[in-house]
């Protein structure tokens, strides 16, 4: 019987990844460990969720969480009623345009938020923020553009993992039109990378405060920096909110990505 | 005429993918499209389902013209080369995906659903998905899916090239048996030889967007009708000769041969001195000790055995004639009499020999010529 030996390296090899990774933990771990023990000594000499229960007494703190998340909702289901047919036809019938589009959808990464909402603010000024909720609508189209990045790349991914090709032309043999072939077989074999999408999405709009904050409306970044400008311990409670609310997004992605396609 | 193609053309920028197909199958006919890669076929099949638009020519069904209707209104069940069942469907969802678009109520649906099941036999596996199901079992459900809305026409594209040897078998012959048992015209496309001679009634041969031959399985292997389905279908000895009325002078080196010509019983309109090709199948050839020569022996040429390969059945002898080498096929329980590097005699029958002119220009097997050697052997039978 021989015993294969160890690969020569491998030893140390595995010590390093051990120290990067804990040193990388520590980096993330430490600040957010600091920011929970902050927003716990809200009372002297004491731990306690004071400041969170001044944060959840507080009615401005569900308005602007509750405005967040339906603007959040309305700009997935756009997004995806954007995202979805184009990222549909490209793989069917224009592969050539992938670049282009992929282009397109980066585009959030180069142009920053502040000329966004510039370029929105000097364009619909005296048409549609004359309007009463036209500061709403032009803040959920932003936040449809913010999450094009994240919405093409895991719609298109997506249907690369299903033979997009075939299960359109064996609807369409079956008598499918495009509506029923888009609704009932190219969507639901889309949902993971749809909630992986929309999750994602949601956690972008939750925390966003450029775009909220030059179009003045009520969203919950502009009252995290409101709360950060006036109280001490709050802001470190809310952040901490936040930051679950974030990491909730993505968990519920990730736990409903291991289901069935 | 049920189905009908009529001067029928595909072409993708300079690249013509279908020239001038014409095709006519009757109800409830059988018909395999065969053909090497890139030859048109399934090209042929996508026009006629609606995925692929024709740049020249019609296609008819029952009389009507349906080459710009929609895919989706053509009436046409379709079996796919790769899987294509709905992942998040179960296989019973799957067959009542057609039924449900044809507004049919839930009972009448489950009923055909559990019919088409059975007829493919899957009647307990309704309620799976997909992946609980193996490639063969998919392309059943597949087939099922296409034949429960009562499709007028059913297209196969390769349905069993995914499939291991063994199930490929098995499920083209219970194609073939669900296909007669509901009467149903088919269109079969496949690069399988072996596949579209077992089943169809039917075959048209294919090479370059053109149709090469059309006839049943029995008169493509044996008449073909150029070196081109001679050659694709089964193996075929192509020895280049001079035609010289009723036998032709072939090329070999003539200290090798006995004779250096060829009886033929085939009847030719080819003038005295063209240029043509003999075609033979490798198990029309006998194989002879020079003791074994008698008189019903004819057509007698000397070679050399350099190689044998089995193949199960029959061995391979592969013989050096001339300059030639000639495949000869000897059922294996006579073959242990022959072995490499033995001076043999072989054999060749004048009615297995088939005759084709070659163009002088191209070096090719002449069209013309071959039609006319066609029409006289169609006319002689």
């Amino acid at each position: 019987m021989t015993r294969q030996m160890p690969h020569q390296g491998t030893v140390p090899q595995q010590g390093w990844s051990w120290l990067w990774l804990t040193l990388g933990s520590l980096y993330f771990v430490i600040p957010l460990l600091a920011t929970v023990d902050f927003s716990l000594r809200a009372k002297k000499d004491e731990l306690g969720f004071t400041a969170y229960a001044n944060i959840f007494n507080d009615p401005k703190f569900f308005e602007s969480f509750t405005f967040s998340a339906l603007t959040g909702v309305a700009a997935i289901a756009l997004s995806m009623l954007l995202i979805v047919p184009t990222a549909y036809w490209v793989q069917l019938r224009l592969p050539r345009l992938r670049p282009v589009i992929e282009l397109i959808t980066l585009l959030p990464f180069v142009v920053p938020a502040v000329v966004l909402v510039f370029g929105l603010i000097r364009t619909y000024s005296t048409t549609l923020l004359n309007n009463r909720s036209g500061g709403w609508i032009l803040l959920t189209a932003a936040y449809v553009i913010l999450s094009f990045p994240y919405m093409y790349r895991a719609v298109d991914t997506g249907m690369r993992a299903v033979n997009v090709q075939t299960l359109t032309e064996a609807a369409q043999s079956l008598g499918a039109n495009w509506g029923t072939i888009i609704w009932r077989v190219i969507f639901p074999n889309l949902r993971v990378a749809l909630l992986n999408g929309a999750f994602i999405t949601f956690a972008i709009v939750m925390g966003e405060f450029t775009i909220a904050a030059l179009l003045a409306q009520p969203a919950f970044g502009p009252y995290m920096n409101l709360l950060a400008s006036s109280k001490v311990y709050e802001p470190s409670a809310l952040a901490v909110v936040s930051f679950a609310l974030t990491w909730g997004a993505i968990g519920i992605a990730q736990i409903l990505g291991r289901g069935k396609r | 005429m049920h189905l009908t193609l009529t001067h029928l053309c595909k072409s993708y920028g300079s690249v013509m993918a279908v020239q001038e197909v014409n095709l006519s199958i009757q109800t409830g006919e059988f018909i395999s499209l065969l053909g090497p890669s890139g030859c048109g076929k399934t090209t042929i099949l996508r026009m006629i389902a609606g995925f692929e638009q024709p740049t020249g020519g019609t296609i008819s069904l029952a009389g009507q013209d349906i080459t710009r209707i929609p895919a989706n209104r053509r009436n046409m069940g379709m079996v796919f080369q790769s899987y294509s069942l709905f992942p998040h469907m179960t296989a019973a969802d799957n067959i009542a995906f057609g039924l449900h678009l044809r507004k049919q109520n839930k009972g009448q649906q489950r009923q055909r659903v559990d019919e088409m099941l059975e007829l493919v036999g899957l009647g307990t596996m309704g309620d799976r998905y997909p992946h609980q199901l193996s490639g063969g079992q998919q392309q059943r459900v597949a087939l099922a899916r296409a034949l429960a809305f009562s499709p007028q026409v059913l297209l196969l594209d390769e349905p069993l090239s995914a499939l291991d040897a063994k199930v490929r078998v098995q499920l083209r012959n219970e194609i073939r048996r669900i296909q007669q048992q509901l009467g149903i015209t088919t269109l079969f496309v496949t690069h399988d030889q072996e596949e579209a001679l077992c089943i169809s009634d039917r075959v048209v041969v294919m090479s370059q967007g053109r149709i090469e031959q059309e006839g049943t399985p029995e008169a493509i292997y044996l008449t073909p009708h150029t070196a081109f389905t001679a050659s694709f279908i089964g193996a075929t000895n192509q020895i280049p000769g001079l035609w010289l009325e009723e036998k032709v002078q072939v090329d070999t080196h003539p200290q090798t041969s006995l004779a250096d010509e060829f009886l033929l019983t085939q009847p030719t309109e080819l003038a005295a001195g063209s240029r043509v090709v003999v075609l033979i199948r490798p198990e029309s050839i006998t194989v002879l000790s020079r003791e074994a020569i008698a008189p019903q022996h004819t057509n007698l040429m000397s070679g050399l055995i350099t190689s044998r390969t089995f193949l199960g059945s029959t061995v391979r002898l592969s013989v050096l004639v001339g300059e030639f080498y000639l495949n000869v096929d000897v059922p294996t329980d006579q073959a242990e009499q022959f072995a490499s590097g033995q001076l043999v005699q072989l054999s060749f029958p004048p009615d297995q020999c088939r005759v084709l002119a070659i163009d002088p220009l191209t070096q090719v097997v002449s069209q013309s010529a071959v039609e006319r050697v066609a029409e006289t052997t169609e006319n002689s039978l």
